[in-house]
């Protein structure tokens, strides 16, 4: 991921970024079909396209914050994306998405994927540029709403826990081949550097290495990333005959690379290789939706060990509406005993009504219940006060996509 | 005991759903009329219109194409060929879309348009209503196993 612009303050810097983004995507597009053989103008259509998503919530805790819900409500959950593929030639296809999302008045706009991919087969294709990471279920779908049933992903994996990066910098290769009997595998090899969102700057609470009640001015809260460079990872995903059922393994490991100091232009190498896997099984069907995974991490900048997990399962009745159900958990080993137990801690169990006009917009009310403050704390805590383990979200948003 | 009941749960979801595709008898499957393929099997057609298989053995490539989202042929090839209704396969293309690894092919709004198509394009495969009368240059192909 590659900050553009994290300055930027408020609802009308919003909406003149998104104007600016749609702004340059109708440029390009328009550019490229001008400079098309009008000849062919029913391959235009299949040469260019243009999609996008989005979504807003609003979230209501009685006491902590989680998933931008706070205590007397908060309205300023918003995100949205632009993402544009171009059938350059029969073999060549560039991709790019561009993503804003604005909370608590802060808009952050990022470049989430930019790659070229060279087909050779289907069983070969060459990626190179920022790429999608291809981890577990969702990595490559990070922020989609409407193929979810929760307006969040589960936090356990694919919040701030240093499990997942969403796009690497380098290389892959990736391809499908049919393995007969209706058996299909797509698999996926890559290596460069990633970014992964850093646990410790995402908790203003939590500290690895620090005494308890020292401030750690090194930190910068929000947003800040733990690189790995000379990363190398992979992921098989087998389909069975039928395609509704299919599992996976992810895996990759890296090194640690030290933020670089401002003024002193030198990075060092921290921390032993960090190490992650990850299982996952998903069953969809017309009528139900189940996605189970696990993730393990080891050593990385902190050497800390961490697990996650979810369950959740959907159903649809009556066509529109759907209810859905998730447990998602994890937890964390550091080396620092005075960190407070239930900073390392997380377990969510929640429930959605969702209501979907059709497949490209969904209203979803969901209710959380939280043990545990890894990714659930307060805003500030008062001299003397005492950490709430225990978190209630209600949360309505609407998430669309085109 | 956690990670336990998870795995329960997987399990009798799994079992809990076993719904069969139907048969594909409400429309016809067609191909270019130089295309040499003359049957193909259900998973097979549908590798070819999820592009999973992008190329015909021929080493042409394929180009698949729809009826509208709205369209009842469109439901009912979803489901035979498929085994899923069209809200899954929308679904599907767009986690193929913004994980930047397909798009999804044309729509098109009528039997007509799409015989046009298949007409027009050799590695073209498309699906119209049984009573429409496909002419020349577009050939009708059986649906196996």
């Amino acid at each position: 991921m590659i900050p553009l612009d994290n300055h930027r303050q408020g609802r009308a810097a919003f909406r003149s970024t998104l104007m600016h983004l749609l702004a340059v995507a109708a440029f390009l597009t328009g550019a490229f079909l001008m400079a098309t053989n009008p000849a062919a103008a029913q391959t235009l259509g299949d040469r260019v396209q243009l999609h996008g998503f989005g979504g807003w919530a609003a979230g209501d805790t009685d006491g902590n914050s989680y998933l931008g819900g706070e205590e007397g409500r908060e309205y300023d959950t918003i995100t949205f994306a632009l993402a544009a593929t171009a059938q350059v030639s029969e073999q060549l296809t560039i991709s790019a998405q561009i993503f804003s999302e604005g909370e608590d008045e802060e808009i952050k706009t990022e470049l989430e994927y930019a790659f070229a991919e060279w087909t050779f087969s289907d069983q070969l294709k060459l990626r190179a540029g920022l790429v999608k990471q291809p981890f577990g279920i969702y990595t490559e779908v990070f922020d989609v709403g409407t193929i979810r049933p929760f307006f969040d992903l589960p936090q356990g994996i694919y919040g701030p826990t240093e499990f997942q990066a969403q796009a690497y910098q380098g290389l892959g290769l990736t391809g499908r081949k049919e393995l007969g009997g209706g058996w299909g595998l797509q698999y996926d090899v890559y290596g460069g550097e990633i970014g992964l969102d850093s646990t410790e700057a995402s908790n203003p609470f939590l500290d690895f290495e620090d005494e308890a009640g020292e401030e750690d001015e090194d930190e910068d809260e929000g947003g800040a990333k733990e690189k790995l460079k000379d990363v190398l990872g992979g992921r098989l995903k087998f389909t069975v005959p039928g395609d509704k059922l299919s599992f996976g393994v992810s895996a990759y490991f890296g090194t640690p690379e030290e933020e670089e100091e401002a003024g002193e232009g030198d990075e060092d190498e921290v921390g032993p290789t960090h190490e992650t896997y990850a299982l996952n099984l998903e069953y969809l069907t017309s009528d139900w939706v189940m996605r189970l995974e696990y993730a393990h991490r080891e050593g990385g900048d902190e050497n800390v060990e961490g697990r996650g997990a979810y369950l959740e399962v959907a159903r649809y009745f009556k066509d529109k509406w759907q209810i859905a159900a998730r447990y998602d958990w994890a937890e964390l080993e550091a080396d620092n005993s005075d960190i407070i137990d239930s900073l390392l801690e997380h377990e969510d169990r929640a429930i959605s009504l969702n209501y979907w006009f059709n497949a490209n917009l969904v209203f979803k009310l969901s209710y959380h219940l939280v043990e545990g403050n890894l990714f659930a704390v307060p805003e500030d805590l008062d001299e003397g006060d005492e950490l709430e383990t225990e978190t209630q979200l209600i949360q309505l948003g609407v998430q669309f996509s085109f | 005991m956690k990670q336990l009941t998870i795995l329960l749960a997987a399990g009798f979801l799994l079992l809990a759903d076993t719904g069969q595709a139907q048969a594909a008898d409400s429309f016809k499957l067609v191909v270019h009329s130089t295309n040499s393929v003359s049957s193909l099997t259900q998973d097979k057609t549908s590798r070819l219109f999820l592009k999973k298989t992008t190329r015909w053995d021929s080493g042409d490539k394929v180009l698949p194409v729809d009826q509208l989202k709205k369209s009842s042929l469109r439901e009912t090839f979803s489901q035979a060929v498929h085994g899923k209704d069209v809200r899954s396969i929308e679904s599907y293309w767009q986690t193929q879309i913004f994980a930047g690894r397909a798009t999804p092919p044309p729509e098109l709004a009528s039997d007509a348009e799409v015989l046009d198509y298949v007409r027009s394009n050799a590695g073209a495969i498309g699906y119209v209503s049984q009573n429409a009368t496909v002419g020349d240059g577009v050939k009708v192909v059986k649906i196996s196993g």
